[in-house]
């Protein structure tokens, strides 16, 4: 596994989230090292998913910038936002995917819109990134006819379509059962290997916190803000914040001292 | 917990209940201030619960400190043996009795536990105080202003979607487009056929009834034909398309808010109106005319009908007076007012579908309010058409 280069693909300056004026989340700022697979943590309901949609230009911030490389997102105009938009994939947490089309269709889209390929190659290249989330065969079906899984899955090779640098997932494995969650897992560390892409992931399903995650935030949804910072099992070690430990240790961290030896693999 | 809401009955239940309640439960009489409570037999949800009478009536003794309540038997159970002993701790803790369930199965034990810990989290609730009457105009007004800046900026998102269309530069597939001119033009053929014939029809029927009186049952034929070529296929078109396609549109739209795929087209730089309105306004547009001059048709048909059935004119004679009743005007002023019906009816299902919430109720309310607006529209649009078409004398 390629390490972290630290040179950031996105840094968050000061972001302050939130709907009809309201904050959900305060003043987050962080960076994203390129390579790495930053996970944003955090109970439900505390701005996880907020944080993703300010970050993929899908909700205006009430404060702050959002800068990749050294774009402000937000300050582009609409024509930048779009330039930039085309440097990630979003994977949504229900797969998102557009229900008159079928698979291949889905992925092909962007291809479409965005390359000067040919039909046939637009074809095989979406024919292709379903191959590599395990998706081989299953081409012309429409969402409605496969799993959950699967749909996660065709979201995915969706958000790779375009070969981004950068990836987002929202909750991959929520709903999904442990073998394909792991499957997941799998693929989002397969696909960093292989092609590179750094990953932001929000999520609270621990399993996939610790075994994918090597850098990332921790949010709090009572106090609106970020208070920890750091790869998971890091955090797990060294964090001495009860709510942090509580969420790494599924609740069963109540004191003072070191968390459960079970939980610290 | 102190629970009062639900408390079951304790006065006396009849003979035959309480040989049922006695089957089930027994309550001794105190002993060193302990009521022993036996509970016996099956206590599921199919049977009705034994009164309380007998554990209320043990503790009104007086000098009760503690209720044990003990497997007498204890058959199947379910949730209702939970309730009553609930009930009967709430009733315990009103004279300051103790309750030991301490020699009940484990399972009850159990469940018991949870329902108590879980009722000493309660759920913050805040109560928001009723804002004062000029707050509440205040919040009105600006929820208003921002509902018509929203408007505003969805009509320049399709404006520019179709400057981008007429440049040859707008992002949609074709075969969205003629899905959906399959959908809203000929699927809407039995439907529109149907409502226009008897608009014709009764609009004949109502003239007939009232001209002959003055012997001028003839006109039938012009009343029905200008009614149906100038206002009436447009109008009852436009009204039946905002019932079923514009309704159609913003249902499809709305689900595929709640499912994310549209933040998924906004992620790859896809504006929603030229993917997804563009094709939907465009195929009404274009349909909505073809369907107002064939309910125009249909419609003379249903005028037809009466003046041939009820006045007796012979088809010729009928055509012949609609025709000389009719000039191209009318048409042109009919087959305009059906376009514009379509984009109204188009955009008002697109914008409620677009800005629909993120749960099923939300698109039930953005389909309704789809509708409504439709039909608003086409009735303000067509007092415009006609007060347009009245300054410039046609």
């Amino acid at each position: 596994m390629s390490a972290a280069t630290g040179v950031p693909v996105v840094t968050v300056e000061g972001l302050t989230l939130g709907y009809g004026g309201a904050p959900v989340q305060r003043d987050l700022s962080f960076s994203v090292p390129r390579g790495s697979v930053f996970v944003v943590m955090g109970g439900s309901g505390c701005g996880k998913s907020t944080l993703l949609r300010g970050m993929v230009g899908l909700l205006p911030p009430l404060a702050g910038r959002v800068l990749y490389g050294e774009t402000s997102f937000w300050d582009a105009g609409p024509d930048g936002r779009e330039a930039l938009s085309r440097a990630f994939g979003v994977l949504f947490q229900g797969g998102a995917l557009w229900s008159s089309l079928t698979l291949a269709e889905n992925v092909a889209l962007p291809m479409r819109e965005y390359t000067a390929l040919s039909p046939g190659e637009v074809q095989d290249l979406a024919a292709y990134k379903l191959a590599l989330v395990g998706l081989a065969g299953a081409e012309d079906r429409y969402p409605a006819e496969v799993s959950g899984g699967m749909r996660k899955r065709a979201g995915l090779a969706r958000a790779i379509a375009l070969d981004p640098r950068l990836v987002y997932l929202d909750e991959p494995s929520a709903g999904l059962d442990p073998v394909t969650a792991r499957h997941i897992d799998d693929l989002v560390l397969g696909l960093r290997e292989a092609l590179d892409i750094t990953f932001v992931v929000v999520t609270h399903e621990l399993a996939s916190i610790l075994a994918i995650g090597n850098d990332g935030i921790f949010l709090d949804g009572g106090t609106g803000t970020a208070i920890a910072s750091g790869s998971p099992k890091e955090l797990l070690e060294s964090s001495r914040d009860p709510r942090v430990l509580r969420f790494l240790t599924r609740g069963e961290w109540r004191g003072e001292g070191s968390p459960p030896k079970e939980e610290r693999s | 917990m102190h629970r009062t809401d639900r408390k079951r009955t304790v006065g006396a239940p009849g003979a035959s209940g309480e040989a049922l309640d006695a089957e089930r439960l027994r309550c001794g009489p105190p002993e060193n201030g302990e009521v022993r409570v036996e509970l016996r037999g099956p206590w599921t949800l199919d049977r009705p619960l034994p009164s309380l009478g007998p554990v209320e009536a043990a503790l009104a003794r007086g000098g009760v400190e503690r209720l044990r309540v003990t497997d007498g038997g204890l058959g199947e159970w379910d949730s209702s043996v939970l309730v009553y002993i609930e009930d009967i701790e709430a009733m315990a803790a009103e004279r300051g009795a103790l309750v030991d369930t301490g020699a009940l199965p484990r399972g009850i034990r159990t469940l018991l536990e949870l329902a108590r810990s879980a009722r000493g989290r309660p759920i913050e609730r805040v109560e928001q105080p009723r804002p004062p009457l000029l707050v509440r105009v205040g919040d009105r007004a600006v929820w208003a202003w921002r509902g018509a800046v929203d408007g505003l900026e969805f009509g320049g998102e399709v404006a520019a979607a179709v400057w981008r269309f007429v440049r040859g530069r707008a992002r949609y597939r074709r075969s969205d487009l003629l899905l959906a001119i399959q959908q809203c033009g000929a699927g809407a053929l039995p439907i529109v056929s149907l409502l226009n014939f008897l608009v014709g029809l009764i609009l004949g029927f109502v003239a007939a009834t009232q001209l002959r009186e003055w012997g001028a049952e003839i006109f039938v034929a012009n009343l029905v034909g200008i009614g149906m070529v100038r206002a009436l296929a447009a109008v009852v078109t436009g009204v039946t398309m905002a019932g079923r396609t514009g309704a159609s549109f913003a249902a499809q739209l709305g689900t595929m808010q709640v499912n994310e795929e549209i933040d998924a087209l906004r992620t790859f730089g896809i504006p929603p109106a030229e993917f997804l309105v563009l094709p939907r306004m465009m195929a009404l547009g274009l349909m909505m005319p073809l369907l107002a001059l064939y309910a125009v048709v249909v419609g003379l048909l249903g005028g037809a009908v009466v003046g041939i059935s009820l006045l007796h004119f012979t088809l010729a004679e009928y055509a012949h007076q609609t025709y000389r009743a009719l000039d191209l005007t009318d048409l042109g002023v009919g087959i305009f007012s059906a376009a514009v019906f379509g984009v109204l009816v188009a955009l008002a299902g697109c914008y409620k579908g677009l800005r629909c919430g993120r749960s099923a109720a939300a698109v039930g309310e953005a389909t309704t309010s789809a509708v409504v607006i439709g039909i608003v529209s086409i009735v303000v649009a067509m007092a415009f058409i006609t007060w347009g078409c009245n300054i410039l004398g046609i």
